[in-house]
């Protein structure tokens, strides 16, 4: 053992009492920073799986819209509009799978949708839910966040939905019937072409594995249904000819607006257009022959079936951690292209959903961080009073010919044995409190404590890298403090320092 | 004696302010009979169009079937031919959706929209302001070339589609010129104007309307009534089968 070693020791064990209190305010610092990383790492986690493991993926593609676009629809100020179609769905596509990036990749359609039970048409009890129309292998492959509690989940090819398990006590308790996988529901929603009815029939019941703030919320449908339920792939409602009174009202000024009643004499109108009486009301749809040649009907050409029919494509990546970069070089290449879309991340994809958790998750963080902080200090501070006492001893070796380097490596030395072991002993403890955690299971109380808790009980992850990380953080920042007292100490000439008490 | 004097001359002076306020709830009742067909039915077409911002223009033509006696209605979709056939059907207290695509009834209710438009099966059904509302506050005033009164409405019931309105009032004939729409919290949400009026016998209809959405600036719908008629109209009008056979 070389000779700084032993004498590091020697000073140490005859410094027993001072060298235990430093030794543990070192070990509680360690065991806050271990079981705070701990926490911060949970969180980190829990958000990953609510959001990208359960339904946004590390990358989304959305057409471009006037407000922000998420998963749910485009945020404008009257709420949540619908999202128009991806435009060149298939060149995005294309595009996208043959990135080496890409781990996996999906389309999807969003939609809003009450849901009511046929068996009860007469309540009017329904159940709102957020529709995700899905190719059900692809993203099956993608998130594999569901776990069937009844039934089926959807097959390819075959229409149906799968309610949350959430949706089925609701719509149960409250219609006071017996939901089960095959039964018909309806779904009413509402799209393009205005208000639709769709049957479809249960094909499963599905919990999340990891629980989310809207779990009960999304019901998962083939895109189809779900197609038809929104309009989609059909003409616009342009075909109506007007006449300028039917639309005259609604190009006056809103100041104007109380000028409407400034002619007493047209308020009563005489020029209406009285019907004839009689007709057959059974042929009222009927469209009379004679009119079709005169109307030119302006509609929107039918779209191509895979180019109008998703709205977003979700993706996830080999390499979470470069998500950024991807979405950088995926939008490059879109402008490119001149596609009117956009690639965002996860964040983006949640849309508001994602905000109030981040925020949560942010105040956590800086809650934890501000205790490592002040733990931080305290052992900084210890060590730094430590070696100011021991200027005197300083003096004294320096007077019996030690060097300035030997006197350096000597307190180096004891301090990175002190860090070492009660480092260590921090560790071991952080680790058994992270254990003990474990075993007890507090229970999150709400969704937004659920994200942090990673679940639905807290189970701290505990990283080994993390760990090794905040041992060495406390030997480097141990040395660090104890540098610049030594450093002054050195400068105290050896007799002045040696009558120091 | 002498103290006695102002108050009892403040007295008469308030009980005769009192007095010249008219009765309100009468004009309300005066409104709704105004409005509804009593005894006959009634039928029309409306042409709805909504406008708002940045979006292509909705429009939708319904033909309303309305039988005030009994409290039913159908609003048939004729236009555009992607909603064609669709239905709103009032029976008894219940409101019902039709698509004829799924062939499939839907509860609805009076509180829904018609379509994508800012209008609601409400404004086109006839009206029970006396009924529903009372009036908290009055004032007098003008709207365009009309002196009215502009009269504050709270809800008796939870069944309208509004706690609180605000209309103005023709003081020369019970007719709602303007209305204002307000939500609990006290929020303004829709005004609409009634600027023409149809005299169809002794009642008298609007025959146009304009909503202005008060949350979405912007947002307009206009209604334009045509092809009115008071014709007797089948019963069969009024019941899901009729919906189901006229889009055969």
């Amino acid at each position: 053992m070389p000779v700084v070693l032993r004498i590091a020791f020697r000073n140490l064990k005859q410094h027993r009492s001072k060298t235990l209190i430093i030794g543990i305010i070192i070990a509680v610092g360690v065991l806050i920073l271990v079981v705070g990383n701990s926490l911060m790492d949970t969180a980190a986690l829990g958000i990953e799986r609510a959001f990208i493991g359960n339904y946004t993926g590390h990358v989304f593609i959305s057409p471009l819209a006037e407000g922000e676009v998420s998963l749910f629809g485009v945020q404008s100020v009257g709420g949540i509009e619908e999202t128009p179609s991806l435009p060149e769905f298939s060149a995005l596509w294309d595009y996208l799978e043959s990135r080496p990036q890409v781990k996996g990749i999906t389309p999807q359609i969003t939609g809003f949708a009450a849901i009511r039970s046929e068996a009860r048409e007469d309540t009017e009890v329904m159940r709102a839910t957020v529709l995700f129309g899905i190719r059900p292998e692809e993203y099956r492959g993608l998130f594999d966040n569901l776990v069937m509690v009844e039934g089926e989940a959807l097959i390819p090819g075959e229409p149906g939905i799968l309610l949350s398990q959430g949706a089925v006590e609701y719509l149960e308790e409250e219609m006071e019937i017996d939901i089960s996988p095959g039964d018909s529901l309806l779904l009413n929603g509402f799209g393009t072409s205005g208000f639709k009815i769709r049957e479809v029939y249960l094909s499963g019941i599905f919990r999340f594995k990891q629980d989310n703030e809207i779990a009960d919320l999304i019901s998962y449908v083939d895109a189809s249904t779900l197609r038809a339920l929104k309009g989609m792939n059909l003409g616009g409602t342009a075909e109506v000819e007007l006449t300028p009174e039917e639309t005259g009202l609604l190009s006056a000024e809103p100041e104007d607006l109380d000028t409407l009643f400034s002619d007493e004499g047209l308020f009563v109108q005489e020029d209406f257009s009285w019907s004839e009486e009689g007709g057959d009301i059974f042929s009222i749809l009927d469209t009379p022959e004679e009119e079709e040649p005169e109307t030119e009907i302006v509609s929107l050409p039918p779209l191509e079936p895979e180019e109008g029919s998703w709205e977003y494509i979700l993706i996830k990546l080999k390499r979470p951690s470069s998500a950024r970069r991807f979405i950088r070089s995926v939008n490059t290449w879109i402008d490119e292209q001149g596609i009117a879309a956009q690639a965002g991340g996860w964040k983006a994809a949640a849309g508001p959903f994602s905000k109030s958790a981040d925020a949560v998750r942010v105040v956590f963080n800086v809650a934890v961080i501000m205790v490592v902080i002040v733990a931080v200090i305290i052992v900084m501070n210890t060590l730094v009073i430590s070696v100011v006492e021991r200027t005197g001893e300083i003096g004294t070796m320096r007077a019996l010919g030690g060097q300035r380097s030997f006197i350096r490596k000597l307190f180096s030395m004891e301090i990175m044995a002190i860090t070492l072991v009660f480092g260590l002993l921090g560790i071991g403890v952080g680790v058994l409190a992270l254990v003990i955690i474990r075993l007890i299971g507090f229970e999150a109380g709400n969704a937004f404590v659920e994200i942090l808790f990673a679940g639905k009980v807290l189970k701290p992850v505990i990283e080994p890298l993390s760990l090794a990380a905040v041992l060495g953080g406390v030997i480097f920042f141990g040395i660090l403090a104890n540098l610049y007292p030594l450093r002054l100490a050195l400068r105290v000439p050896p007799v002045k320092a040696m009558q120091t008490e | 004696m002498r103290l006695f004097k102002p108050l009892t001359v403040l007295f008469f002076l308030t009980a005769a302010c009192l007095s010249a306020q008219p009765d309100f709830k009468a004009m309300l009742r005066e409104i709704d009979e105004l409005g509804s067909f009593g005894e006959e039915d009634f039928s029309c077409v409306y042409t709805i169009v909504a406008d708002k911002p940045g979006e292509e223009q909705e429009i939708t033509q319904a033909r309303m079937f309305r039988r005030d006696r009994t409290d039913q209605f159908l609003i048939l979709i004729l236009k555009p031919e992607v909603q064609k056939g669709q239905g709103y059907l009032q029976v008894d207290e219940n409101v019902w959706f039709y698509d004829p695509e799924s062939r499939k009834f839907s509860h609805s209710s009076l509180k829904e929209n018609i379509q994508n438009s800012d209008a609601k099966n409400a404004d086109l059904d006839e009206t029970s302001l006396a009924e529903d509302y009372d009036v908290i506050a009055w004032e007098e005033g003008t709207l365009g070339s009309f002196n009215v009164y502009i009269l504050t409405l709270k809800a008796l019931n939870d069944e309208v589609t509004y706690p609180k309105l605000r209309l103005w009032i023709r003081k020369d004939q019970a007719i709602v010129l303007k209305t204002e729409d307000y939500s609990l919290s006290d929020r303004l949400m829709r005004t609409s104007y009634y600027p023409k009026y149809i005299q169809v016998g002794a009642k008298l209809l609007p025959s146009q309307m304009l909503i202005v959405d008060e949350l979405r600036e912007g947002e307009r719908t206009q209604i334009t009534m045509r092809d009115a008629t008071t014709a007797v109209l089948p019963d069969v009008v009024f019941t899901k089968a009729y919906l189901e056979r006229v889009n055969n």
